[in-house]
């Protein structure tokens, strides 16, 4: 046993020889033997298998032979080094790929959020499966009854976002606080990194007191202790500094920089405490009880909806109560093509394992002398396949080693170029989960590629030089057979995405994106309604006063618009949802491209005092006053609002996200209304981005005070939201592409070695007369048939894994024929060009040389 | 490893063979070619001692606390390894002992009685 191994071999050898020694004495004092030495080592018998023995007994001989079989395997890459390196390269695109995948599943999916028992957080929506509506924000005095109504929750707090201007020197600069209640603290149970947070006390009082986030500690205080104490002045208020939350903690918001009180905030007075039941501005947070279940916590909140709903008609009241686990809202609809990521990688690094075991097949045929001799010399099967396992370990190693290396740079690679909208994805690193993961797809990766390779190899019989056997050769045919079924699944799932994101990018917007610039203006409190008016006229008016501008508008949201709760058309009863409602200033269908179908446009004769009236959409007319001229019609939103009257229809535009169908929309005149915040959009005759600045500065001309805003040409916004599609796409692309590579390698390694070992048989043929086209004919339809069955295998996987992407498609079906065509044709023609190569080289065979070989 | 055959075939010696050897030093610290020697003679040479499994047994005793062993000096002034018997492999000569006296009493009455019908 190895612990034991106190006495060693050179002293066992030792006493056999003075065993020996004193044998040979005995027999020259007794028999007169010509030698007494010889005798000895008869009277013995065989002193090698005794000190084999023994040395057997007294070792662990499973170490003994790993490590030979480890320096056997060094030694196999040193003589093969182009061989290994193959191996290695293709291991390490595997295995890197996965790791890379993983590390970002890891960071966004696995790692649980940093809170005290973050599985029993729930965020609590507003819901309305009517309106499309399943996270929708909250009001407070429904928020109260759900807290004083539930027992299903701890703790439920509510907070809401709140951009206020920083002033720092001259410039004043716009940024975000997190109004929360004081339970907020508790209810996650976080701990500032200094000083304290607010107690409920303030809250009630409505002290105005911060904590800050660590990143605007740093940027404003230094970092220093000090900032304790000290005052932030926020918009014009001036507030008490009393703690700082860790570096990582940004919740609710990824640019949340302070936390204060619900109540700190004027609006709490002017606006919050007064709203309405249908104002819905507020997110909630709750901590489900220990051993209340998702499914009663749920149940009970629905209850507790219909309830309400029934209780305050006229109001707009949620018809549900989603509550949805934190950790799961937090990364919503990135799971699904992260866990797709994983498992086509993961598919790419099977096809990786199956090449490396028809190289390591074709690489035991070439070895067969070398396997033969060591049969002779009495190595057991399991000791071949123990050597072959432990030479793809090494090998694999390697790979995995390499792969890591490339993980760590792809993972890089995503974290800056990856979309910025999923959560954490900074926070995805090579640390040792990845490196434990990885180290766990080593192995499995070599136990993988070695299996077949290691049972074919054992099998060789000593006798049988030549044992590149049929059965061998139908193991390889099945290999290239398994590569091109798997490769087609990922080039399908690959078509199929591409497809839909060619669709989406064909989608007609309504609109012409194109030299448009967009900046979104917020103004804050504090400005009369006519003030507020008077600002965007003259931010439009000295837009377009830049050279080089066609014209210039502003909307109170230009891609992002939500439904309204109701409508009601003049004669009818109300309806569920309504339309999109939004105020627009100045030229805008002209600015934006959109054409206008009847009617008018507004003028600067609508305006608080004249009839109200709207603008409609295409889709909102046919909706509402189906085969009737709109024009002239009423309608409201709710009872307390005015009635409306249309004087223009406007083509339909796509603002809601270019995979979303087009909603009814209206449009205001913003006289007749009044927004704080809007979008300035801005037509230019020349390339929009390089005029983005010389925009800005002449509207932030207008008002200092005005904090800095973002400017980008609609086309990147467009971009930004196709963004994640983008990623998926692009990843799920580049890993079919790799898989297609690796397919052709398999298909082009199995064909030049059987063509290597038909040389014989073709030289006979060629000698008979075949010509060269026949000859290559012979070994492109042997490549062309194995992919074709692949392919077809490979269909009706794809058949039921294209079933998972439905979700990320878009107007293409999970089986569309033209897609699939697509793929099964590529497949084939890149079999096509990697049999070629092989072919050529059969036909060139000469049948002197070949005959010569043997 | 030691494959399969080789524990078959050193279980179905082990025994005996173990037993020997703890007998043959009760007469006082013997090297592995007196042991070897002096089974052979007393046995009458009915037992031939295979030297590889002899040296294994040795092994596994002195492992097992049975047996202790130091290099010495043997009487014809060579030097070789001689093993000893400890306290525990007296004990477990006595019980060896005991036990095969008895096996080997109910085989003879067996076997015997078998004769003696036939």
């Amino acid at each position: 046993m190895w612990w034991r191994k106190k006495r060693s071999f050179v002293d066992f050898k030792e006493e056999i020889e003075s065993h020996l020694a004193i044998e040979a004495d005995e027999i020259r004092d007794t028999v007169l033997s010509a030698d007494s030495k010889a005798a000895a080592r008869q009277a013995f018998g065989n002193v090698a298998a005794t000190q084999e023995r023994w040395y057997e007994h007294s070792h662990w001989m499973f170490f003994d032979y790993v490590s030979r079989d480890l320096r056997q395997a060094l030694r196999q890459i040193r003589r093969r080094p182009g061989f290994c390196m193959i191996v290695i390269l293709t291991l390490a695109l595997g295995i890197g790929a996965n790791s890379a995948i993983f590390s970002i599943v890891e960071a966004v999916l696995l790692r649980p959020l940093p809170y005290k028992d973050p599985s029993r957080l729930a965020m609590v929506f507003s819901g309305d499966p009517a309106r499309e509506l399943h996270e929708g924000r909250v009001s407070l005095l429904n928020f109260a009854d759900w807290k004083n109504q539930n027992r299903s929750f701890e703790d439920m707090t509510a907070f809401i976002g709140q951009t206020f201007m920083l002033r720092t020197g001259d410039l004043p600069e716009r940024t975000r606080s997190a109004r929360v209640g004081a339970n907020f603290w508790s209810l996650l149970g976080v701990e500032p990194l200094l000083g304290r947070v607010f107690t409920a006390g303030e809250e009630q009082r409505g002290d105005r007191v911060a904590v800050l986030s660590y990143q605007l500690w740093q940027q404003q205080f230094a970092g220093s202790a000090d900032a304790l104490g000290s005052r932030l002045t926020m918009d014009d208020r001036s507030y008490l500094v009393i703690g700082v939350m860790p570096q990582d903690f940004r919740f609710p918001f990824s640019d949340t920089n302070v936390w204060e009180p619900i109540t700190a905030h004027p609006y709490w007075t002017t606006r919050d405490r007064k709203s309405s039941r249908s104002d819905s501005p507020w997110l909630v947070l709750g901590r489900i009880k220990k051993g209340v279940s998702w499914s009663r916590a749920q149940d009970e909140m629905d209850a507790i909806a219909r309830r309400l709903k029934s209780e305050y008609p006229g109001y707009e009241m949620p018809a549900s109560i989603p509550v949805i686990p934190l950790d799961i809202q937090t990364t919503g609809k990135f799971r699904l093509s992260l866990w797709l990521l994983l498992g086509s990688v993961f598919l790419m690094l099977l096809i990786a394992c199956i090449n490396v075991a028809g190289l390591l097949l074709a690489r035991g045929a070439v070895r067969d002398r070398e396997f033969a001799i060591r049969r002779a010399l009495g190595a057991g099967r399991l000791r071949i396949v123990g050597q072959v396992l432990i030479e793809t370990l090494v090998l694999s190693a390697c790979g995995g080693l390499l792969g890591l290396l490339l993980a760590s740079s792809g993972v890089a690679a995503i974290r800056a170029f990856g979309p910025a909208d999923i959560p954490r994805l900074a926070e995805a690193r090579i640390d040792w989960v990845v490196i434990l993961f990885t180290a766990g797809v080593t192995i499995f990766t070599a136990l993988l590629a070695s299996l077949w390779p290691a049972f074919e190899t054992s099998r060789v019989r000593v006798t049988s030089r030549q044992w590149m056997s049929t059965s061998t050769r139908r193991v390889g045919d099945l290999l290239v057979i398994g590569e091109f079924a798997l490769a087609l699944i990922l080039v399908a799932s690959a078509t199929l995405l591409i497809h839909s994101f060619l669709r989406l990018r064909s989608v007609e917007l309504g609109f012409r994106p194109d030299h448009l610039l967009t900046m979104r203006v917020d103004l804050h409190v504090g400005r009369t309604r006519d003030q507020e008016a008077a600002y965007f006229e003259e931010a439009i008016a000295r837009a377009e006063a830049v050279p080089s501008v066609r014209s210039a508008a502003a909307i109170s949201g230009f891609l992002r618009t939500d439904p309204e709760d109701s409508v009601q058309v003049e004669g009818l009863p109300p309806q569920h949802p309504g339309p999109c409602q939004d105020l627009i200033a100045g030229s805008f269908f002209e600015t934006a491209g959109i054409p206008l179908r009847r009617g008018r446009v507004f003028s600067g004769q609508d305006r608080r005092g004249t009839p109200p009236v709207a603008i409609i959409n295409e889709t909102m007319a046919r909706a509402y006053w189906p085969g009737v001229d709109p024009i002239g019609k009423k309608f409201r939103f709710r009872e307390a609002t005015p009635w409306l009257t249309v004087v223009g229809v406007a083509g339909d535009m796509r603002r809601q996200g270019s995979d979303r169908k087009v909603a009814p929309q209206v449009f205001l005149p913003h006289r007749q209304d009044s927004a704080n915040m809007m979008d300035i959009i801005v037509r230019t005759n020349s390339e929009p981005g390089a005029m983005a600045l010389t925009v800005q500065k002449q509207v932030q001309a207008i008002d200092k005070t005005v904090a800095k805003f973002k400017i980008a040409t609609v086309t990147q916004e467009l971009d930004e939201e196709t963004g994640e599609r983008r990623f998926h796409t692009f990843l799920i692309g580049s890993f079919a592409a790799g898989a297609l590579f690796l397919a052709a390698i398999g298909i082009y390694g199995l064909l030049h070695h059987a063509v290597v070992q038909r040389t014989n048989e073709i030289g006979v043929r060629v000698a008979l007369g075949a010509r060269p086209g026949a000859v290559m004919a012979l070994v492109l339809r042997k490549g062309l048939t194995l992919a074709a069955i692949g392919a077809g295998l490979g269909l009706v996987g794809a058949s039921l894994v294209s079933r998972l992407l439905s979700n990320l498609l878009y107007e293409v079906t999970p089986t569309d024929p033209l897609t699939f065509g697509i793929s099964v044709l590529l497949l084939i023609v890149v079999a096509a060009v990697a049999c070629w190569v092989p072919s050529r080289r059969a036909a060139r065979i000469d049948p002197i040389h070949a005959l010569r070989l043997d | 490893m030691p494959t399969r055959d080789d524990k078959e075939r050193t279980n179905l010696l082990q025994g005996t063979l173990d037993l020997l050897i703890l007998r043959t030093l009760v007469l006082g610290a013997q090297h592995g070619q007196g042991i070897a020697r002096s089974i052979q003679r007393e046995s009458e040479d009915v037992f031939l001692v295979d030297h590889g499994s002899l040296y294994l047994a040795l092994q596994r005793l002195e492992e097992n606390g049975l047996i202790d062993a130091k290099w010495g000096v043997s009487d014809n002034n060579r030097r070789a390894r001689f093993y000893k018997l400890t306290a525990k492999g007296r004990n477990r000569l006595t019980d060896k002992t005991a036990e095969w006296k008895k096996i080997a009493g109910a085989m003879a009455r067996i076997l015997g009685a078998g004769e003696s019908e036939a």
